[in-house]
């Protein structure tokens, strides 16, 4: 009995035995290969590396309690005579459009001539648990773009929409249709009925009630642990063998720092905030079905009469494209176009092969609908000049 | 039923020295499989623990076998004397943990069920049914005999205190359970790929050593198959249900903590989080009258 056990334990652990000793003779083989990568890896690790992010130059020209306006500094001379906002998502953070010289859209933009603005959402602290959307909506956004209409002396400028930023700007254009000449959806939840993506699942079966009576604000670990389990064998395993196969390339590894630090930057979330969004959109899905009041107001569709231009990603997991399809059917504009680019979620603002279509194809669209702006090559590059960042010119309360 | 009630009625120390021996055959068989299952020369059968093929540096668990086997002797064998201060805290300590050992037994039951069926993983049976087991006796026994104890009833002044802190226990035992029964569950995908792994490395092994030549294809197809199957998992009812029990159990832990600490703070010069909120709703109200009235003087200005 006993041996017949010996014997079966021997017979489980027979073919991980062969190929431990298989793995270990090709590593062992290899001797002078791996003293190498080994070689080659201290090197790098230990070598002074460029990891910053978000090094375009700008100025905060706006502050309203945690949240900020950046301005970033025209690197050329300025060919639309209309400014562009740009409305991050409050996961995550605003610095992914400027991951680094080169695979940046913020410096795409600049090159083309774009004045560019964008939101800077903070790091919400527990006193900002309070703040629903219609604080963030009809307050913070409405007040940076008065602000920026003030300064431009314009009654319209153009908005762009990053994700839940995007979902942000529907719901504004929506209530504020005159103060909007142009907008501009990137990769936006609008129909959260659809089951392409675990989110919309998971979403679905939380108590946001709960999760909000625990936490406060939700924290950004939290969130950032839910889009791990979303693929656990590539985000959590293969993701960092591939960076052990590398490590002795030292582009790679910037890059792979460099992208370790956005994805890890993670602001909590406002907890009403949260609360509204999963409760609204996620489960009842109120936006496209035009039933949703965000500050006592009913947001209708087809109150988006002005040009829009809709951008998703194919193999975006996140926010499948069937979360986006169906907006520009539901709102009033005549001038709209969906465009869907074989990439996903980050892919779109980070990818080099999506860096040729992406940004070219926002600034020609906009020269087209900007009027009286200077046609420009959107690939004409004009070098930044890298300064630090001043310090706030208006600071509300 | 009959054993079990034999058990019971067993004297403590009887019990004790019967676990003892069950301990020991269960490290014998545990010793003589270690080298069979790593590679090495099986020890001669039955001879662990007995001299003989066990002596020398061949045998790693010797060592640990003789003190545990020397311990056990000496506490359950008391000297004569039985008053004496040692042996009744000895007596003591049995009664207090007899729970303890009943659980342990049950526990030790379902490992060596699990070493005894000793058959290749191959299925989901192994990791998942005795893992799963294993965490229900667990949890079972604490609700059984520790988690009575926590519901029996406070009195006097501490009375609700006393209830808060018992209760942020109670919750904090369900919140280990329900998430360790998720963790199981998100470690079945990654069972299911290393059984396919050790499914394609002993066709290879048919074949003969030279089809294993490149290790890198059979960790692509361990992360390819574990992928697809956390897919699967990940889309279950099983899943969110899981999922939606911890953040349950996390919610109901934490909001007892909360409670509990609060308590504690209220004796000490230091605000709560009940209080700082109350603040931070009157600051943010307070904030949201201001801009409100700032907007309509602008109006009027303009």
């Amino acid at each position: 009995m006993k041996d017949e056990k010996d014997a079966r334990i021997g017979d489980v652990m027979a073919p991980f035995k062969m190929a431990g000793d298989l793995v270990f003779a090709k590593v062992m083989g290899d001797t002078a290969k791996l003293y190498n990568y080994l070689r080659d890896a201290r090197d790098v690790l230990l070598s002074p590396m460029k990891t910053d992010i978000a090094t375009t130059p700008y100025d905060v020209v706006y502050e309203e309690d945690r949240v900020k306006l950046k301005h970033y500094r025209p690197v050329t001379e300025i060919r639309l005579k209309t400014p562009l906002l740009v409305v991050y998502a409050q996961v995550n953070r605003e610095t992914m459009l400027d991951l680094q010289p080169g695979r940046s859209v913020v410096e795409t933009f600049l090159n083309a001539g774009i004045d560019v603005y964008m939101i800077d959402w903070g790091y919400p602290t527990r006193k900002d648990r309070y703040l629903t959307l219609d604080d963030h909506i009809n307050g913070y956004i409405d007040n940076v773009v008065n602000f920026t209409l003030e300064k431009h002396n314009i009654p319209k400028l153009h908005l762009m929409g990053i994700c839940q930023g995007g979902t942000f700007c529907v719901v504004y254009t929506t209530l504020h249709p005159g103060k909007i000449k142009n907008l501009i959806t990137t990769v936006t939840p609008t129909n959260f009925d659809t089951d392409a993506s675990l989110l919309n699942i998971w979403a679905r079966a939380l108590n946001p009630d709960e999760l909000v009576e625990t936490y406060g604000n939700i924290p950004g670990d939290i969130m950032n642990l839910g889009f791990l389990l979303l693929n656990p064998a590539r985000l959590m395993i293969d993701k960092y063998v591939g960076f052990l196969e590398n490590v002795n390339n030292k582009d790679f590894v910037e890059n792979f720092v460099r992208m370790e630090k956005w994805i890890f930057d993670s602001p909590d979330l406002p907890a009403e905030t949260f609360r509204e969004f999963i409760t609204n959109f996620y489960k009842k899905n109120l936006l496209i079905k035009n039933e949703l009041e965000v500050g006592g107001r009913r947001v209708d569709l087809k109150k988006i009469t002005m040009p829009v231009l809709n951008i998703y990603g194919k193999h975006d997991h996140l926010v499948p494209p069937a979360a986006c399809d169906q907006f520009t059917s539901k709102i009033g504009s005549k001038d709209k176009e969906d465009l869907c680019l074989d990439t996903g979620h980050i892919g779109i603002y980070v990818s080099s092969k999506t860096q040729k279509e992406f940004g070219p194809k926002i600034i020609r669209w906009l020269m087209e609908r900007d009027g009286n702006s200077k046609e420009v090559k959107p690939s004409e590059k004009v070098s930044a000049k890298k300064t630090a960042p001043k310090k706030a010119k208006q600071k509300k309360l | 039923m009959e054993k079990e009630e034999k058990e019971k009625s067993m004297p403590h120390n009887v019990l004790l020295e019967s676990w003892t021996k069950a301990s020991m055959e269960f490290w014998k068989s545990a010793a003589s499989m270690w080298p069979a299952a790593f590679g090495g020369t099986p020890t001669a059968s039955g001879s662990a623990g007995e001299g003989g093929a066990d002596t020398g540096a061949e045998d790693p668990l010797r060592m640990f076998r003789e003190i545990w086997q020397t311990l056990f002797s000496l506490v359950i064998t008391p000297q004569a004397g039985d008053s004496h201060p040692v042996s009744s805290f000895y007596e003591g300590m049995l009664k207090l943990s007899q729970p303890l050992w009943t659980g342990y037994f049950q526990l030790q039951k379902l490992w060596m069920e699990g070493v005894e069926k000793g058959e290749p993983r191959t299925d989901l049976e192994g990791f998942e049914n005795l893992a799963q087991k294993i965490t229900k006796t667990c949890f079972d026994m604490y609700e059984k005999e520790f988690g009575q104890i926590l519901k029996m009833p406070q009195l006097g002044l501490t009375r609700v205190y006393q209830e808060r802190a018992n209760k942020t226990i109670e919750e904090f035992t369900h919140f280990q359970r329900a998430l360790t029964e998720f963790m199981q569950l998100l470690l079945v995908p990654m069972e299911k790929a290393f059984n396919a792994v050790q499914t394609e490395i002993k066709n290879f092994e048919k074949q003969g050593r030279d089809a294993l030549k490149d290790p890198k294809a059979h960790y692509q197809l361990w992360i390819k198959t574990m992928e697809e199957h956390y897919m699967v998992l990940l889309r279950s009812q099983e899943y969110t249900e899981a999922l939606g029990n911890t953040m349950k159990a996390l919610h109901d832990f934490r909001l007892s903590r909360s409670q509990l600490f609060m308590d504690l703070l209220q004796d000490l010069p230091i605000p709560t989080n009940r209080d700082m909120d109350e603040l931070y709703r009157d600051l943010y109200l307070l904030k949201k009258r201001v801009k409100e009235l700032e907007k309509k003087v602008k109006s009027y200005e303009r």
